[in-house]
Order: C-alpha cells, then structure tokens, then sequence
C-alpha cells in the first residue's frame, strides 16, 4: 500500500478520487487506521454540518433587479409588483374617464377621512415572529432570564453608539442619557443579515429597561422586521404607546427616525415620562 | 440607409445582451453567496456583485466563446474582492503559515473526544455561529471552504477559480476543515 496523506480523506469524502483501487486502499486505511477513522469522521462532520446549517442567501431582488435593468434585460423580476395605477391604466378596457372617477373617489375619501389615528388597543395588531412588539417582548424576557446578555457592558452612551457602528448596525442610533436610569450594556443582533441595535438601562432599584430601536424604513418594507401600520402612524403624530401586561410595561415612541421600543418592569408612569421624550 | 444600419447594430447589441444574460445570470446566487460569506457584510456583497457583473458586461465582448464563462466571471469577482474589499480592510489578511501548521497539528486526532463527532452534538449550532467560524478562517483557506462545501465546485473548477494546484486545493481544504472543527469546541 503506498504512503497515504491524511488530505486524500477529503478528497475521498468529496467524490474527488475516481480511481477505484485508490478509492479501496482510502477506505481500507481508515477501517484499520484509528487515526485515519477520526480524521475521516472529523472531515465528514465538519462537511454535513456546512451542507446542514449553513444557509444558502438568494441574491436580493433589488441588486438583481438592478443588474437586470443595467444590461438592459427584459426579465421580469418577481418582487417587482405594478403600481395599481400603473396596473389599472394599463388595462384596455378601462377609460380614462373611469380612471379619473376612480382617482376622484380615493382623493375625496383621503380629503374625508380623520386627520388623526385614534388611540386603541394596538397590541392586539402585533402577531408574528417578525414583529417588532413581539421581538421586544421576547428579548426582554431572554434578558431577565439571564438568555440574553449584552455584548458590551459599558454606562457610557458614546461607547455604546460606537459599537452599534462598529458592529454593522446601518442606521443611526440614539442612546440617551436619561435622569435616574444608568446605561448597562448592549447587544447588536442580526436577522438575514440585517444587524439591529439594543441597548439596556438599570434603575437604582435594579428594575431593566431594555431599548430597541430600529430605522422606521425597515418597518415599511416589512422584509425582516414589522409593526402594524396603524402604530406606526400613531407614533408619527408624535404619540407613545403604552402597553401593560404581566408585570411589565411596553412603550413605544419615535425619536428621529427610529421606531424605539421600551420593554421594562420599571413602574409603568415612570417608564412612560422618562422615555416617552421627543 | 442609417435607419437599417441602425436596425443591423441594435439587433447584434440585442443578441450580445441577451447571451450575457443567458451565461451569466444564472451563476448570480452562488456568487452572491460566496461574497457574502467572504465579506460577512451584505452591502459588500451587494456592492461587489453588482460590480462584477457591470464589469463582466461591458467587457462580454472580450470573453473568449467556448471557454468556462463560471471561471471568468469568478476572476473578474475575485480581482474586485482584492482590489476593493481587502484595500478597505485595516490588514490584509495575511496567513502566518507557522501558526496554521501549529494549529493543524494541534489537532491530534487521539485528543479529540468521540462524542463531538456525532452531528446530533451540533444540534443547537446556528447558521450565524457557524458562517461566523467560516468567516475567521485565513483567507485562503476560507475560499476553498466556501467554494467546496457551500457551491458545490469540484477540486478541478476550485483549483481553476484561485489559480493553485488540485493538490493545494485538497490540502487547503483538508486543513480547513479541521479548523472549523476546532473553531466549534473553542
């Protein structure tokens, strides 16, 4: 039997020898061979848990799009969705002037309809695992059950606002300094391959207040993260939103352009006139 | 006159457009992913993705027909990677071949402890842990990782795509490997 290199395993497992009498004397060495066996096992491993865990990323719709468009493709791209007016003055049998008295309608009931979106329970609007009240909720709960840790413990907020940069959150971040509540830490979680900031306040009596913002545009395009729009709008106007249930109070707020949401078990009033600021 | 010459250019631009789409766009995920898992940064594989295939298509005329349009465009993303993504980075990404023959050879065989050679140990590894550990790997080693175990090349087209031997490419991956595997206990 000649001398056989270890590497000639990966190339076994990778379907890479062809030759069938080399393909036996691999597969003898590592029956007899205890260390042949673990180098065989360690290289099988490592390669399943790659084709089993790894994800396989779609190129973006808007870069392909992009691509498309700039060689001039005539490919349609699925995520590219029609306007409706667009859609509707492309349909032969719809006449201008239907298209006008349609057009005249929604502009009569966008004239008519209240100027402002009324205070209601908009917790119950908030479902699935992408939405952001959820995701508040959730983290906060991974915290105070010690699941969730911050990656930097620091009480400064320029540190704080330079490891949100550092660490790839895209948008610009605020972390207040506010009365009565010491900065703790914070934490930059990514979700297909967005990275979002969270940041955490301590009160003197050890109750959390945990902080996570996100750039509103994320909340429009609904791909990663969402909020009902009804709260959005709300929030535009310049209200907050306070929540309680459980022992713990959520307050939603707008700073800039960030949507923030405030998970604590602070007691509720003071939570909502330190952090319901603009 | 100039009208039917014109008709004559556009329909030979047209066809010259439609076969770059027809080649090219194809091989689009798998470069997407290969940049993302190089750069760990969406915008820059975004950025180098795009980049690459505007280059690719205003250089189409150039590409020699018959030949393996997969290689050239992986030449031309990889050229991009080096010249825009690594210039950007603070240090090259150097590899200190000492420390990866230490590395390598620290990983004895009989050190390691048979029950983390089960896949259901890894039951709880996350896509995010494990590109992470992909992700740290030198350079080198990372592309070959990548190229192998995430696009599915063979040694043959790896072996093309970075211009180093088969024998490199076998080793580099072996290597690899076993890198990761230690990454994951560390």
């Amino acid at each position: 039997m000649m001398e056989m290199n270890t590497d000639m395993i990966s190339a076994y497992i990778d379907g890479e020898i062809k030759d069938e009498q080399v393909k036996q004397e691999i597969l003898t060495k590592i029956q007899n061979d205890k260390d042949f066996e673990i180098e065989y096992r360690v290289q099988s491993l490592v390669k399943n848990l790659i084709k089993e865990k790894v994800v396989y990323q779609q190129t973006p719709a808007k870069v392909r799009e992009r691509i498309l468009k700039s060689i001039g493709s005539g490919t349609k791209i699925q995520s590219e969705k029609k306007s409706f007016f667009t859609d509707l003055f492309e349909k032969p049998s719809f006449s201008f002037a239907t298209a006008f008295a349609v057009i005249l309608a929604i502009a009569l009931i966008i004239i008519n309809r209240p100027g402002v979106v009324e205070k209601k329970d908009f917790a119950i609007e908030q479902l699935g695992n992408d939405n952001m009240f959820v995701q508040a909720k959730n983290n906060f709960n991974s915290i105070t059950e010690g699941k969730l840790v911050p990656q930097l413990t620091t009480k400064n907020a320029d540190e704080i606002k330079n490891f949100f940069n550092e660490n790839g959150v895209k948008y610009s971040t605020l972390v207040p300094n506010v009365v009565d509540w010491i900065l703790l830490g914070a934490i930059v979680s990514e979700d297909q391959g967005e990275k979002f900031a969270h940041h955490i306040y301590v009160n003197r009596d050890g109750k959390l207040a945990y902080f996570f913002q996100v750039d509103k545009s994320y909340l429009y395009n609904h791909e990663i993260i969402s909020l009902s729009e009804d709260l959005i709008k709300y929030l535009d106007e310049g209200n907050c939103y306070l929540y309680e249930l459980d022992g713990s109070v959520t307050l939603f707020t707008k700073l800039d352009n960030n949507i923030c949401a405030i998970v604590s078990n602070g007691n509720p009033k003071e939570i909502e006139n330190t952090f319901c600021i603009h | 006159m100039f009208a039917f010459l014109f008709a004559i250019f556009n329909s030979d631009e047209q066809k010259l457009n439609q076969e770059f789409e027809h080649e090219n766009v194809p091989h689009m995920d798998s470069f997407y992913n290969f940049t993302l898992k190089m750069t760990g940064k969406r915008d820059d594989a975004n950025k180098l993705v795009q980049e690459t295939y505007l280059k690719a298509f205003r250089f189409w005329d150039k590409f020699e027909k018959g030949t393996d349009c997969k290689s050239w465009l992986f030449r031309i993303i990889k050229n991009k990677y080096i010249n825009t993504y690594r210039k950007n980075t603070k240090q090259p990404d150097k590899i200190d071949c000492e420390e990866i023959e230490n590395f390598y050879e620290n990983i004895k065989p009989s050190s390691i402890d048979s029950a983390h050679l089960e896949i259901d140990f890894y039951d709880n590894l996350l896509d995010d842990e494990l590109s992470g550990a992909i992700s740290s790997l030198p350079e080198d080693f990372r592309t070959v990782v990548i190229l192998c175990d995430i696009e599915g090349y063979t040694y043959d087209e790896i072996a093309d795509f970075v211009d180093v031997p088969v024998g490199t490419v076998r080793s580099r991956l072996h290597r690899a490997r076993k890198m990761l595997y230690r990454k994951l206990h560390d």
